[in-house]
């Protein structure tokens, strides 16, 4: 085997691959260009007015005056973005200091810097992104999706969090069902199953961090019942949580990942302190854990109890 | 029309991103069907996740529509721009991904297991298997390599990049981007040899 037999093997695994986005995420893209090329349009024609304006089609205009006429206007325009610009950074030196003050001690740090070629290779876009409102994605009674961005700022897309809001798990299922109807394919079937795996990822110190965990109440729970509770519990094959308990201490651990120390909000009811995640066990008659529902990020999914 | 002779006749992708900038809004389209399927690629393999990719994918277009007018020519190749857009994106999204159970794959491989319960396989034609075989081994090939090498793996496939834009897009030296690629290389040589 050589090199090109592995470059060969990409592109027609490459052909094989009927995945494509899909058509809502193809449609919000092009009417999102649409926009700005309108928008861009519109510029242009109202530019060429204001030049007609200063110097109508014929009219005789001196060099002198046409120079004057143009050193002034740049003048002004420069007067108007320095004056604005200069009371910005005014505002933000003075009040910098008071806002901080404010803050909590957590929210005072420093975020993770981007690389300087990232940033630069990106061109400002990213900071403009992020301001942007996201476009909102709803659900009809006839079961239809429709993209309804607002028309005059630019969508951006729903960004996924620790509680996905409606319009992003709706874009979700929009995909699946675009995807179910023009692009269900066997391979997308065998890609879904190689990824399966890997794809499940529960908690990580940086997200820890990142994502406050809610509010709860430690509750003492004695050992006998904790016992109860351990086991495997199968989320989906492949992935299930084992549930271990150390002492009067309970720890889950999901497929491939490190034990993570749950603490009782009641006697079925666990939380985890660095994610934010919950357990509640369900119990049989005689009070063992036969069921396991894991909630994260406002999504539930049930294990039945394996081991 | 063969393909040598589509391409000398296509419009060049600088000239329809100009075009756009002008106000013409058929020349992003024509821009994105071109590009579409290889930028999505690379997210859905990195990203594993087709929400995240889709995600990604109207990110990068929104911030190449947003920034055409300020696009430079000299400054780098058209694809390297818009695969240097992706990949940061693709990045951003993983380090907010993180933490989270991916609901959707979990969803989908429930819904997968099903299918494949209810469809007699004896249905499948053999060539359509040999393929989606084929293809499943790749894709799961590639799962196994290290990130880095990974996205250096498919910015040369899908993107058709040099070395040195492939270093210049990670943010590594030419030597490490060249290595990065080695490795992925010969990984993928050894998990894919019944393929090969």
């Amino acid at each position: 085997m050589n090199e090109s037999d592995l470059d060969r093997l990409y592109q027609s695994a490459g052909e094989q691959d009927r995945t494509r986005p899909g058509e809502l995420v193809r449609q919000a893209i092009l009417d999102e260009a649409s926009r700005i090329a309108s928008r861009a349009d519109q510029q242009r024609s109202g530019a060429a007015v204001r030049g007609a304006g200063v110097a109508p089609r014929g009219a005789r205009v001196s060099i002198a005056s046409r120079t004057f006429r143009w050193r002034a206007s740049s003048l002004r325009l420069r007067w108007r973005i320095a004056v604005p610009v200069a009371a910005a950074v005014l505002a933000v030196l003075v009040l910098q200091p008071q806002l901080r003050s404010r803050l909590p001690q957590h929210a005072r740090r420093t975020p993770e810097p981007f690389p300087a070629d990232a940033r630069m290779q990106q061109s400002g876009s990213r900071s403009e992104s992020r301001g942007e409102p996201r476009t909102e994605l709803r659900s009809d009674s006839s079961d239809a999706l429709t993209a309804a961005p607002p028309a005059a700022a630019p969508a951006a897309p729903a960004r996924r969090s620790a509680a996905p809001p409606a319009g992003a798990s709706d874009l979700a299922r929009a995909s699946k069902r675009a995807r179910s109807a023009d692009l269900a394919a066997p391979s997308a079937d065998l890609r879904e199953r190689a990824n399966a795996q890997s794809n499940i990822a529960i908690g990580s110190a940086g997200a820890a961090a990142a994502r406050a965990p809610k509010e709860h109440s430690e509750v003492p729970v004695g050992a006998q019942t904790l016992a109860r509770y351990v086991g495997t519990y199968e989320l989906m094959p492949g992935l299930s949580i084992a549930i271990t308990r150390d002492g009067d201490r309970l720890f889950s651990q999901v497929t491939d990942q490190p034990r993570s120390e749950i603490y009782p909000e009641s006697e079925t009811s666990f939380f985890s302190k660095a994610f934010d995640e919950q357990i509640t066990f369900v119990t049989d008659a005689r009070g063992v854990a036969t069921v396991m529902i894991l909630h994260q990020g406002g999504r539930s999914i049930t294990g039945k109890r394996i081991e | 029309m063969p393909p040598v002779m589509q391409r000398m006749t296509a419009v060049s992708d600088i000239e329809l991103l100009r075009r756009f900038a002008a106000g013409q809004a058929t020349a992003f389209e024509q821009l994105y069907r071109r590009h579409e399927v290889r930028v999505f690629r690379y997210l859905l393999r990195n990203l594993r996740s087709r929400s995240l990719a889709e995600e990604a994918l109207q990110e990068t277009w929104f911030a190449v529509a947003r920034d055409a007018a300020r696009y430079r020519p000299g400054s780098a190749r058209f694809t390297t721009w818009l695969f240097t857009i992706a990949h940061h994106r693709m990045i951003d999204s993983l380090r907010a991904s993180r933490g989270t159970i991916e609901w959707e794959a979990i969803e989908q491989a429930t819904e997968h297991a099903a299918a494949i319960a209810e469809r007699p396989s004896i249905e499948e034609p053999y060539a359509a298997v040999v393929a989606d075989q084929q293809l499943g081994a790749l894709l799961s090939a590639l799962e196994k390599l290290p990130d880095e090498q990974r996205q250096a793996f498919l910015l040369q496939q899908e993107a058709e990049l040099s070395v040195e834009d492939i270093a210049s897009i990670c943010g590594c030296s030419f030597e490490t981007a060249k290595s990065r690629l080695r490795y992925a290389r010969s990984k993928l040589r050894e998990l894919l040899q019944d393929h090969l």
